[in-house]
């Protein structure tokens, strides 16, 4: 089960009527259930590790905050859990969501550990938090330490909290049946064999595929936070309009945010961050960003793709003066718009080089992908012979693109999400976009792009 | 007052995308003028004025034409057969239909308590059918539970027919026009044939059960409500087997009130192999032709004669008929359908 089987509406349903209708104090006993039968219809791999991984964190935060032996409770927690993730990923052990709650679970224990967090002493609050099921499959990578204190407050239905989150989980699911997927049927043909296209045409599919990864894991985080707000409770945002970035650095602090800001706080700083000298720095920040690669997947491409990123912000910091110093030479104030656009544009076009590696299967095949970028002029022609037969696919993609624009402006400018005003037009307009998801949208027996592209990390 | 106000919306809002996702999903559909299951030119029928009702699997739209046995009998008949039709799908048929219609006859060919339990090509039979119980329930009893989602919500399983559809097609559903051959399919290609083929049809499955069950149903159905019911197992090129056909003719003739008769016995015109047989287990038109009239023969000698309705449609429907049999002889064949053909 995932938010966009029909099973979902139905559990959910339930699972909310229950939530608000039982007394407050029952509310986790409603969230346990919940997440257990969550896990076990996800499929067994997920509910063979994940008692265990919550029990064992359990104990160990109590084992750290008791005082004695912390050093050796940590170490036990730690190791057990990435012991766990180690085995799973290098072993390729299909156990989902394993990524994402193992590193929820150790952050807690470094948080205790530190004396950031008390540990918890509440089983059932402990377990509702930790498995806690809209961020269970995909993220975002939870802080206990922000979500377990929402466990232990009151919960009253608020019903503008639950239209927004409503609100969040459609405009979720429209990106990911409409949008992302439409992105699939063109960037699919193209990576499933790399010759049908060249020049051109595969740097506009290596464009999309970047935009294809956020938007396919921005609709699920839309999503997951869209349910956990029904519920009640706040998750740690996901993507903050990552493509409206100037520099990679930026475009890192806006990606993924749950992921990288774990890394930054558990690693990074940890390892000296910034304050070390310039060459310590670099060394962290390639570091952690080789990490992040491997922890996507447990092969060269993800451990490049990584570097890679690493290696743009170490560039990027190197030649910071340079390009200062060029632009005062050459008149170009730094925050004139076009400054702006072309940086955002050499952004973009940077992360999606480094998504080919994140997409390849091998190194071998993401180097004949760049050897047809540089083949102008051989496949550009039939690779737009092929869109064309779906003009009405290309007007639907480009109003949903203009959209997702137009929302992502609004959020780099800190404006928040507005729900229709009236009632009557709430939901009138959640019916309208619900329908024209359903009608647009590309899913349903024979699509291959059903998934989630963070369900395979 | 709020609650309420906040309620009243919902159920709107609820309204409004049932309505929207149902009758887009409704137009999108593909047009449907052959091959049995065409609810909506049914339903353009005038109430009541159907004699005789046909009900069955491919064998009978392909097998059965109204406007021969309307020339010969006088009766005015209806095809309503459905691709690979299970008997609880009949069943179901037979009750929308009766909505609009008042038959004096139901007559339902019998292939379908042979058939797989969920058969290949049946899902038209669902698709097209108009929303109601029926719909529900012969989805339900009929159709293989990995596919229920996609035809309780068509736009699921055809979801990308919003790129596809075009605008006749919209118009051609939302304007549906009377049926010219009264759900019959003409089939114009011909098979040589030469050796009959064996068919492993078999009694005792769950299949065969659970379809003498419905025809028990249809038969009370039928029997409240003054309708002559009609069974018969249609012509075919094959071999079935005799302790079959033995249990066949006692379970069929078990059942109150229903005249029984299978088309592949002697006194049954033999089919020319050579000219009147699209494949082994469909007529095309220059056998269907001879197939009806001696059907007729059958329907008068149970009593049922026709109202000597001379109506401007029923005429119609006869040269529309004879023209296309004309194009036969003149070797055009009417419909090219092979590879594509839904004949189950």
């Amino acid at each position: 089960m995932n938010f966009l089987t029909l099973a979902f509406p139905v559990f959910f349903t339930a699972v909310l009527l229950l939530y608000y209708l039982v007394p407050d104090k029952a509310r986790n006993v409603v969230l346990v259930v919940a997440n257990s039968v969550f896990v076990f219809w996800a499929g067994p791999s997920l509910g063979v590790w994940l008692p265990g991984a919550v029990l064992l964190s359990f104990l160990c935060g109590l084992g750290i905050e008791r005082g004695k032996h912390r050093s050796e409770w940590l170490v036990l927690g730690v190791t057990v859990m990435f012991g766990a993730l180690f085995v799973c990923k290098y072993l390729d052990l299909a156990v989902v969501g394993i990524s994402f709650y193992s590193l929820s679970l150790v952050g807690y224990l470094f948080d205790v550990y530190r004396g950031k967090s008390k540990a918890e002493h509440n089983i059932l609050r402990y377990a509702a938090a930790a498995s806690l099921f809209p961020s269970l499959l995909s993220g975002p990578i939870n802080r206990l330490r922000e979500l377990l204190p929402q466990l232990e407050r009151a919960r009253r239905f608020d019903l503008v909290g639950f239209k927004t989150g409503l609100w969040r989980f459609l405009c979720g699911m429209g990106e990911k049946l409409v949008l992302a997927n439409l992105v699939f049927d063109i960037i699919d043909p193209a990576y499933a064999a790399p010759e049908s296209c060249s020049g051109a045409a595969w740097i506009l599919v290596a464009c999309l595929y970047a935009l294809y990864i956020y938007v396919d894991f921005a609709a699920y985080s839309d999503m997951a936070l869209g349910t956990a707000k029904m519920l009640g409770l706040e998750l740690t945002e996901n993507f903050r309009a990552p493509f409206l970035s100037r520099t990679v650095k930026e475009l890192w602090r806006k990606w993924h945010i749950s992921l990288t800001s774990w890394f930054r706080e558990y690693l990074y700083i940890p390892l000296g961050g910034s304050r070390k000298g310039r060459l310590r720095t670099w060394g962290n920040i390639l570091l952690v960003f080789a990490v992040s690669g491997l922890w996507h997947g447990a092969s060269a491409t993800f451990l490049v793709w990584g570097l890679l990123n690493g290696l743009y912000q170490v560039v990027g910091d190197m030649t910071l003066s340079v390009r200062r110093r060029v632009r005062r030479a050459l008149h170009i104030p730094e925050d004139a718009w076009y400054t702006a656009l072309i940086n955002g544009l050499v952004t973009f076009a940077l992360f999606s080089v480094s998504t080919v590696f994140f997409r390849a299967t091998s190194l071998e095949q993401a180097g004949r992908i760049f050897g047809q970028i540089l083949r102008f002029g051989a496949g550009e022609a039939k690779f737009m012979a092929d869109l064309w037969p779906g003009k009405r696919r290309i007007v639907v993609l480009t109003f949903s693109l203009v959209l997702l624009g137009v929302k992502d402006v609004s959020t780099a400018q800190g404006r928040e999400l507005r729900l229709p005003r009236t009632t009557f037009r709430f939901w009138l307009t959640a019916a309208l976009l619900v329908a024209a998801v359903l009608l647009f949208g590309r899913y349903g027996p024979g699509f291959q792009g059903q998934d989630f592209v963070y369900f395979d990390f | 007052m709020k609650k309420k106000r906040e309620l009243i919306a919902v159920v709107l809002a609820i309204s409004v995308f049932v309505g929207i996702t149902y009758g887009v999903g409704r137009l999108l559909l593909p047009v449907r003028t052959i091959y049995g299951a065409m609810w909506d030119r049914f339903l353009l029928e005038e109430e009541d004025s159907i004699d005789v009702l046909f009900f069955g699997s491919s064998v009978v739209y392909c097998d059965v034409i109204p406007a021969v046995l309307w020339e010969e009998s006088g009766l005015r008949s209806y095809v309503m057969a459905g691709p690979e039709q299970p008997l609880s799908v009949t069943w179901q048929y037979i009750r929308q239909a009766s909505k609009t219609q008042a038959p004096r006859a139901v007559v339902v060919e019998v292939s379908g308590l042979f058939f797989d339990e969920y058969p290949e090509l049946m899902k038209p039979n669902l698709l097209y059918m108009p929303w109601g119980i029926e719909r529900i329930e012969a989805t339900l009893a009929g159709a293989d539970p990995a596919d229920r989602l996609e035809l309780m919500f068509p736009l699921y399983g055809d979801h990308d027919r919003v790129y596809a559809v075009t605008v006749e097609e919209i118009e051609d559903n939302l304007f549906p026009t009377v049926d010219d051959y009264a759900g019959y399919t003409p089939l114009g290609e011909k098979e040589a044939l030469s050796v009959r083929m064996d068919l492993p049809y078999t009694c005792g499955t769950r299949t065969y059960d659970e379809g003498l069950e419905y025809l028990h149903r249809i038969a009370d159905f039928c029997a409240g409500r003054g309708i002559q019911l009609v069974l018969y197992l249609a012509p075919l090129y094959c071999n079935i087997p005799q302790n079959t056909l033995d249990t066949l003719y006692k379970d069929v003739a078990d059942i109150p009130g229903a005249a029984f008769f299978d088309c592949n016995t002697g006194d049954w015109p033999a089919f020319d192999p050579m000219g009147q047989w699209f494949d082994l287990m469909h007529l095309n038109v220059l056998g269907a032709e001879p197939f009806t009239r001696r059907l007729a023969v059958e329907l008068r000698d149970l009593g049922l004669e026709g109202t000597a309705d001379s109506s401007e449609l029923w005429q119609r429907r006869c040269t529309v008929l004879e023209e296309k049999i004309a194009q036969v002889g003149e070797g055009e064949w009417l419909v090219s359908n092979r590879g594509e053909e839904e004949t189950g």
